[in-house]
């Protein structure tokens, strides 16, 4: 009797052809997925596909949006490149741009309230620097110390960042012109970032994001910390090996990793909004999606250009979806998780490969 | 045999009509090239039924690939394979397996948590779906006996030691229904009663109809147990001979070339002669460790209250089977792990659970055990591997930044001096072969003229020239003036090198002799755990 | 070789995905605009009722002398079948697009889950020709109020806000009065005397309608409390459905009210009806007699379609400009016609209660707009009463008029004066008969 078998086995030699076509494959065969989707809807996918890449990447509209949410994810990624590099899970840059905020806040409405501008800017930014690099270094030294899994601690930092932003907004910060709606006073003026006139673009966060780009790069690649941190990420034992201090290198990931998280929080309060107010409005998941860009970039700051951008055009192409396809915006959702389960496992398709077999009594014929 | 219910090879007709002399492998003109590299280039090989062929060659040589390419885990450019008479094109393991193919890694690929059973039940497709594990372990049972593989189905892998996982993955391949076995380098993790142990099962199986490749690289062991032995040299065959008519020196020539062996092999033999004859101008102490005692990692006390000193220009070697608190002691020494009790000094400097960085800056060089675990990040390039205990002082760095443009220079340096051969410091390390991972790291450790070396099974897995090559520099050094701790299994090097040998056992010293009047045969005793009283050869009683 | 084998199969099966997603768009775009079409024709026709009505109403001549087409777009922050507050919105949205349909011409983007995405979509709609936008979350205020200065020429409405500028209004159809008539309910339907409020968010306007309502129940039973339990949502069926079991069980309620955007509560009284234990509940926001039928009582509607018909006529008749919004806020209540008391239009009272309430009397005198005196009145009446009362061009009743204790015992309204616009804006106080507190923090 002959079945048929589908047996999964590792490939040893991937040529480079391969390499370069797989991943395009993946996200062709994530975008055939939501063609189901959107056919399902009823519409029709290669006009929507048109339309989100035209609104989000060809338009003046559409690069505009998609530059206000670049910021964010460029400065969260950053953070994240460096902690990722030294195989610490940060997850918690969510929480970590939310005590940004909530340092920017401060500065701006109680501690140097009614100084100029080129003080309170750029103490905000310190300060939210800091708030932010504190909030991480609590998982780092549980981390150094006991042993205390990251990936659970940054994750559960953030829920009680956003319990504090709450707290904060419904207690003791509550504005006192908002008609105790629970949000802050607005900033002044002098605590509000400049814009790029006609848009949304806090340009003095996207300067910083900018010049970090290669100046974490070249933290990375050429200084003695970036060399540490290289090591310790590659190979924990030849690190303790080599004397590398393992708290040392667990404290300055975290303090840089979560210090840019703040740096995208202050940008955030005191480029948008203004104020502070629900978690939610003031980050729509920067910090997680961060970790898909951080991951797409394989932890390098010079490709989280590319990749901050395209995923900040997915996000103005979802609003596309919902503007124009008049579809819920979930489809956003799936479409991102879509082509980072198809990328994740195309990387298998590149270790592993499927046959399908015919196996027979005589065993013998399945090496042809 | 009543456990073929499910196993049974497929092959078992045809196994039955073999005699011993029938060719059961044949591979023809077989070549494989890798980027920049011929790994193997028209190979002819042939495997009889009931024999023990070996493989030999220097590392490098080619021999891996060549199993590899049988074993399905690569695919020839050229050539053909033909099993059992029939023309095969594996494109996987598994259907190498299926052809009743079976390879055991130096390394057995185990799962620690589960039991012998489970990992055994877990490579069998066949094997019932529920609850496989007591029929498995009936098994296991019946192949133990069978070829005095003895194990117990019940451990749990982590608890085995390195020869125990050994059988474990020769078993698993039997009874997979393997019945042409390649063991690549199986006697390198072993002590030499677990060798020895190896090498009975080895002619039991060929009894039972087994047909082995080896492979190795210890000429002493080749000779002992093969039938026939091919050598390999840079990818090519140099030829097959039968074990009775070869010779260790015609080996040597035949591994090496026939150039080679003057320049380097004998060479350094006398070389090494040379720098023994100078004889050790001892100077002061460097390192010395008194009443130690380390914890392993199951919580056991595994060095208990060791004492001895190293001097300048002196080879301390410590020799005992593995396992024996060697690891600990050396951890302990080089700051990896913390010590429960007891002084460690380096220049009279008590470094006691200072951490590594304190080892390092007193000038302390350490070949590590493990060279991947430890000595080297793979992914890495070489630059980055050789500067890995220097890049935090000038000149290979400011205060910030790494001094790229002389840390490339240092490097190409280093690696002319040392002859690590690639096209380019900024090769991933995870493409050396073995040798020259090991040159990485000499280059690396003894760059700095360091006056304590401590070198944990220098020449472990090396090939005969590397292994000479190691050695040299370990004498030069010495000669230099430093001070050398080597931790040996291998008594013969341990005899070869050192000044003053210790025995350890059970993590302790058994004893301290010096070098002159060391012998084999008490040393190899009392790494059994025999002792002796210093005045009176007889034994006077085993520990144990 | 496998691996091309493979890779064929995978292309192939991207090329069969897009193929028959291209053919299959085509197909079902076109009957789905056939059956949307059907629908529209069908709604038309049952609006048209609504619509001659509302014709009727308005005093103001139909609109002829500006031809032109007037675009309007609305933002909301939740999906529209949240059956709530978004739902309400829309509800609003569809029956003025079919009240004006010669010459508005209306758009929806629902979800907008945060403000910067609002900004984004603003920018949207403004280069699409839109010149009138609608932003009906509290969430998007700041934003709007930043887009009013960016595009002088557009005209922006914010729903629930207090910032305006010279072309941008804001608009509110508060329910605290319908929350005092179902407090005179609730007051009258308990046997425990122990009254249940899940609420949303600790905000003025919830805690407004907690207090009204509160101030309704101890009209008819002085004796009653009214328990509340916060969710800290706007949208959370699973917390709501919890809390209302905890006050049924735990805090012995019989009677709940809430406000949440979906019938979970109205379900969970239903399902103790069901099992014995009678639950009273009001709805909230959109009509919920059909998850509750043996249950709810009565409840809150909004008309926004109210407001939406005003500003939109204003604007097409050029009241409204884009220099004159800075004053204009609605603030709509009963009088207007921007709220309902009633769990389904047109129902005030569930029928079933009829009965009951007209026999449990209400020991007071009340005044009719009229000038008669009724002494003693039913409860119904006196629901009918108070909602003549506040319908009234120039009310005569206010359920804010003191003597208004606090939780403290603090007088917080004198006897006989009102609560004013800024003071119900700002409530951060609980009335006497509440039991719980407002969380000073997030928590």
């Amino acid at each position: 009797m002959k079945k048929i078998r589908i047996r999964v086995e590792r490939v040893y030699e991937v040529p480079l052809w391969l390499r370069i076509v797989i991943p395009i494959i993946a996200i062709l065969v994530a975008l055939s997925i939501i063609a189901i989707i959107f056919l399902i809807q009823g519409i029709n996918p290669i006009i929507a596909y048109a339309e989100i890449f035209h609104d989000a990447f060809l338009t003046t509209y559409g690069i505009k949006f998609n530059v206000v949410k670049l910021i964010p994810l460029l400065l969260c990624s950053l953070g994240l490149s460096v902690a990722f590099k030294a195989n610490v899970w940060n997850i918690g840059a969510e929480g970590q741009l939310l005590m940004g905020a909530i340092a920017a806040t401060w500065i701006a409405l109680f501690k140097l309230k009614g100084y100029p501008s080129y003080i309170v800017i750029p103490a905000m930014y310190v300060l939210g620097f800091i708030f932010g690099a504190l909030w991480a270094l609590i998982p780092a030294l549980l981390k150094a110390k006991f042993e205390v899994n990251e990936i659970i601690t940054t994750l559960m930092m953030n829920y009680i960042a956003m319990k504090l932003v709450l707290f904060l907004i419904y207690g003791p910060w509550r504005g006192t012109t908002t008609w105790k709606y629970p949000i802050t006073d607005e900033f002044p003026a002098e605590a509000q970032l400049p814009l790029i006139p006609g848009t949304l673009i806090h340009w003095p966060s996207l300067l910083i994001a900018l010049i970090l780009v290669p100046v974490i790069y070249l933290f990375l690649k050429r200084t003695k910390i970036g060399y540490e941190i290289s090591v310790f990420g590659l190979n924990p034992n030849a690190a303790r090996y080599a004397g590398i201090n393992k708290t040392k290198v667990l404290v300055i990931v975290m303090l840089i990793s979560g210090g840019l998280a703040g740096i995208a929080g202050v940008g955030e309060v005191a480029g948008i909004h203004h104020r502070l107010r629900y978690p939610s409005s003031i980050s729509s998941g920067y910090g997680y999606t961060a970790i898909i860009t951080t991951w797409l970039a394989k932890l390098n700051p010079l490709l989280l250009l590319p990749t901050t951008f395209f995923f900040g055009g997915l996000l103005v192409g979802g609003d596309v979806i919902k503007i124009d396809l008049r579809l819920p915006s979930s489809v956003v959702y799936l479409f991102n998780g879509l082509i980072l389960t198809s990328l994740v496992s195309s990387d298998i398709l590149l270790r592993y490969r499927i046959r399908l077999l015919v196996v027979g009594e005589e065993d013998d014929k399945c090496h042809s | 045999m009543k456990s073929s219910k499910y196993y049974l090879s497929p092959f078992s007709q045809t196994l039955s009509s073999l005699k011993k002399g029938d060719i059961v492998v044949l591979m023809k003109g077989i070549t494989k090239r890798f980027p920049g590299v011929i790994a193997n280039y028209k190979i002819d090989f042939d495997l009889r039924y009931g024999e023990i062929h070996a493989l030999l060659g220097e590392n490098g040589a080619g021999k891996t690939t060549l199993v590899s390419i049988l074993y399905g885990i690569h695919q020839p450019d050229e050539g053909e394979i033909y099993v059992y008479g029939k023309r095969v094109h594996f494109r996987s393991p598994r259907d190498a397996i299926r052809m009743g193919i079976g390879m055991v890694h130096q390394h057995p690929r185990l799962i620690d948590t589960l039991t012998v059973a489970e990992n055994i039940a877990l490579s069998l497709k066949d094997a019932p779906f529920i609850n496989p594990v007591p029929n498995v372990e009936e098994l296991i049972k019946e192949y133990s006996e069978k070829y005095g593989l003895k194990v117990d189905p019940k451990a749990k892998v982590w608890q085995l030691s390195a020869g125990e996982k050994q059988r474990v993955a020769i078993l698993r391949t039997l009874i997979s229904g393997a019945k042409i076995l390649i063991l690549d380098e199986p006697t390198t993790s072993l002590s030499p009663p677990e060798r020895n142990d190896l090498f009975e099962a080895m002619k039991a199986l060929v009894e039972e109809g087994a047909s082995i490749i080896f492979i190795s690289h210890k000429l002493k062991e080749v000779l002992g147990i093969s039938d026939r032995i091919t050598v390999l040299r840079k990818g090519r065959k140099v030829g097959t001979v039968s074990a009775e008519e070869s010779s260790p020196e015609l080996l040597i020539k035949m591994m090496l070339g026939e150039s080679k062996p003057m320049s380097i092999g004998l060479g350094l033999g006398k070389a090494k002669d040379q720098l023994h004859k100078v004889g050790h101008k001892v100077g002061k102490k460097i390192l010395e460790v008194h009443n130690l005692y380390v914890l392993g990692d199951r919580g056991e006390v595994a060095v208990k209250g060791v004492s001895f000193e190293v001097r300048e220009g002196e080879i301390f070697g410590i020799v005992g089977v593995p396992g024996n608190g060697q690891r600990e002691l050396v951890e302990a020494i080089v700051g990896l792990r913390k010590a429960l009790k007891g002084v460690i000094r380096i220049s009279g400097v008590d470094i006691t659970n200072k951490g590594p960085l304190a080892v390092i800056n007193m000038g302390v060089a350490y070949i590590p055990e493990d060279r991947i675990k430890y000595g080297l990040v793979l992914d890495l390039t070489i630059a980055e591997n050789l500067i890995l205990k220097d890049y935090r002082r000038p000149p290979f760095s400011g205060r910030i930044m790494l001094n790229t443009s002389y840390i490339s220079k240092w490097c190409l340096d280093l690696m002319r001096r040392y002859d690590i051969k690639t096209p380019d410091i900024n090769t991933p390390v995870k493409y050396l072969s073995g040798g020259n991972l090991q040159r990485v790291i000499l280059a690396r450790e003894f760059s700095h003229n360091p006056k304590l070396i401590i070198a944990f099974r220098p020449t472990y897995g090396l090939d005969v020239a590397a292994t000479e090559y190691v050695q040299k520099l370990l004498l030069q050094e010495k000669q230099r003036g430093a001070a050398i701790l080597l931790i040996s299994e291998d008594l013969d090097e341990i005899i070869e090198l050192s000044d003053r040998i210790a025995v350890m056992f059970e993590g302790k010293f058994m004893d301290i002799v010096p070098a002159g009047r060391a012998d084999a045969e008490r040393l190899g005793l009392m790494m059994m755990g025999v002792r002796f009283h210093e005045e009176d050869k007889d034994t006077c009683g085993k520990s144990l | 070789m496998s691996m091309t084998k493979n890779l064929i199969v995978v292309v192939v099966l991207a090329a069969i995905c897009a193929i028959a997603g291209f053919a299959g768009g085509w197909f079902l775009a076109w009957s789905r605009a056939k059956s949307t079409i059907a629908s529209l024709e069908s709604r038309a026709a049952s609006l048209e009722l609504q619509l001659q009505q509302l014709q009727q109403q308005q005093q103001q001549p139909p609109p002829t002398q500006k031809p032109q087409k007037i675009k309007a777009a609305w933002i909301y922050i939740g999906p529209v079948e949240d059956y709530g507050w978004t739902y309400g919105h829309d509800r609003g949205r569809r029956i003025v697009a079919e009240l004006f349909k010669d010459w508005l011409e209306v758009h929806a983007v629902p979800d907008v889950r945060d403000a910067s995405k609002c900004a984004q979509v603003i920018d949207k709609l403004v280069a699409e020709g839109y010149q009138v936008i609608f932003t009906t979350s509290f969430e998007f205020m700041d934003v709007t109020y930043e887009a009013a200065k960016r595009y002088p020429d557009v005209i922006f409405f914010h729903c629930s806000g207090y910032k305006r500028y010279k072309n941008m209004g804001t608009y509110f159809a508060d329910l605290y009065q319908i929350y005092y008539l179902n407090g005179l309910i609730a007051g009258a339907l308990t046997k425990t005397n122990r009254v249940g409020y899940v609420a949303a968010h600790p905000i003025p306007e919830v805690i407004r309608h907690i207090n009204a309502f509160a101030i309704g129940v101890k009209e008819v039973n002085p004796k009653a409390k009214v328990y509340v339990l916060w969710i800290h949502e706007w949208y959370a069926p699973d917390k709501a459905r919890e809390l209302a079991e905890t006050l049924i069980n735990k805090y012995n309620c019989d009677v709940l009210a809430f406000t949440e955007d979906s019938p979970a509560v109205v379900e969970v009284c239903q399902e103790y009806y069901e099992k014995g234990k009678p639950v009273y509940v009001f709805s909230h926001y959109s009509p919920m007699l059909n998850y509750g039928k043996d249950v709810c009582v009565s409840g809150q509607l909004v008309h926004w379609e109210v407001i939406y018909e005003d500003i939109l006529l204003k604007i097409k008749q050029g009241i409204y400009n884009t220099t004159n919004l800075e004053n204009v806020d609605y603030w709509w209540l009963l009088r207007e016609g921007a709220v309902e008391l009633g769990c389904d239009y047109g129902v005030p009272i569930n029928p079933k209660f009829e009965s009951i309430l007209k026999s449990i009397r209400v020991n007071e005198t009340v005044v009719l707009p009229n000038g008669t005196l009724v002494e003693n009145p039913s409860v119904y009446d006196l629901v009918f009463i108070r909602l003549e009362q506040m319908k009234q061009d120039n009310p005569t009743f206010d359920p804010f008029t003191g003597p208004i204790y606090d939780q403290d015992g603090n007088l917080r309204v004198p006897p006989g004066e009102r609560l004013g616009h800024d003071a119900l804006w700002t409530m951060d106080w609980f009335v006497d008969n509440v039991v719980g507190e407002i969380p000073k923090g997030g928590g």
